[in-house]
């Protein structure tokens, strides 16, 4: 039992890595265009909201597989 | 804690199951139902309060639609901003007091004052996979009606090794109900976890966040719909699109 716990939490902890690191480049890359471009906000936004969600996804499956893990235990 | 990812069914109509997330769903389809209908029975040149939001809210779905879709969009907008309505409402109702049926805490003593008759809607799996088959039904029929089902044979069996557009077509449904119902089911349990925290106060700026939550997810199915929809519709195989799939 203990060792289904450790391993939901492995898996939403090292889940949440490259999704984590997804969203921070794209975040920092929409910010670098809004800086340079303030009147493109208004067009980055869907495009941007769009891309962080493929990013997130991984990060949900992961949370996911840590419920299920965790519904086991 | 333990976490079912069932909803706990509330009674039988005849030998079908009903869940309290069927229920919660109903709920958000009468509200828009009542809602849409005091909008528009007696529409007005120059709107009144009610239909002047919900003016707004249908050009901001249709700008996107023209963006995404171009001459086309207008025709994608009924299911796009249907979606969208959809899931925004459950999303927002399920913040609501009487939506906190954590059935799987019923035997820790501290969410005993938690606990309501309904769940959110779309932390249900059969809910959010239902309006992602949906999508999949849509969009290809889509597909086979505009590009003709020889193009759509072809579209599937592109590419190198032939099946790998098959499995993106596939993964798409797939990641699109487990992306809804994973940020849907992880906020109940946020607010549960911060309830049982901090009972006063703080659980309210977790709420917040969970109604920001509620519509940009309700954003990306419909967003993403759309742009299944757009990709469906444009000649495929020499564009861009083979990039931005699933």
């Amino acid at each position: 039992m203990e060792m289904t716990t450790l391993a939901a939490g492995l898996a939403i902890g090292l889940g949440a890595i490259g999704p984590g690191i997804g969203v921070g480049l794209g975040v920092s890359k929409a910010m670098e265009a809004i800086g340079r471009n303030p009147e493109a906000s208004g067009t980055l936004f869907l495009p941007f909201i769009l891309g962080l969600a493929f990013a997130e996804a991984i990060a949900i499956y992961a949370l996911v597989v840590a419920f299920v893990l965790i519904g086991k235990a | 804690m333990e976490i079912s990812l069932q909803a706990p069914v509330v009674f039988y109509l005849g030998s079908i199951p009903v869940t309290s997330t069927i229920i919660a769903a109903w709920l958000a389809i009468a509200v828009l139902i009542v809602v849409s209908f005091m909008a528009t029975h007696n529409m007005t040149l120059i709107p009144g309060k009610l239909q002047n939001f919900i003016e707004f809210a249908i050009e901001g779905l249709l700008g996107p639609c023209e963006q995404f879709a171009g001459a086309r969009g207008r025709a994608f907008l009924p299911i796009v901003a249907t979606l969208f309505f959809f899931i925004v409402v459950a999303n927002w109702m399920g913040i609501l007091p009487l939506y906190a049926d954590y059935d799987w805490v019923h035997h820790v003593d501290w969410t005993a004052d938690h606990t309501g008759p309904l769940r959110s809607a779309n932390s249900d799996l059969n809910i959010t996979a239902a309006m992602a088959m949906i999508v999949f039904v849509w969009v290809h029929s889509t597909f086979i009606r505009v590009n003709g089902l020889w193009a759509w044979i072809k579209h599937l069996t592109w590419g190198p090794p032939p099946v790998l557009e098959l499995i993106s077509e596939i993964a798409r449904p797939v990641s699109l109900a487990l992306r809804l119902f994973g940020n849907i089911l992880a906020g109940e349990v946020l607010l549960l976890v911060m309830n049982s925290l901090v009972p006063y106060g703080i659980p309210i700026v977790f709420m917040a966040f969970e109604l920001m939550v509620g519509i940009i997810q309700a954003l990306i199915f419909a967003m993403l719909t759309l742009a299944f929809l757009a990709m469906a519709t444009t000649g495929h195989g020499e564009e861009e699109h083979h990039g931005a799939s699933h």
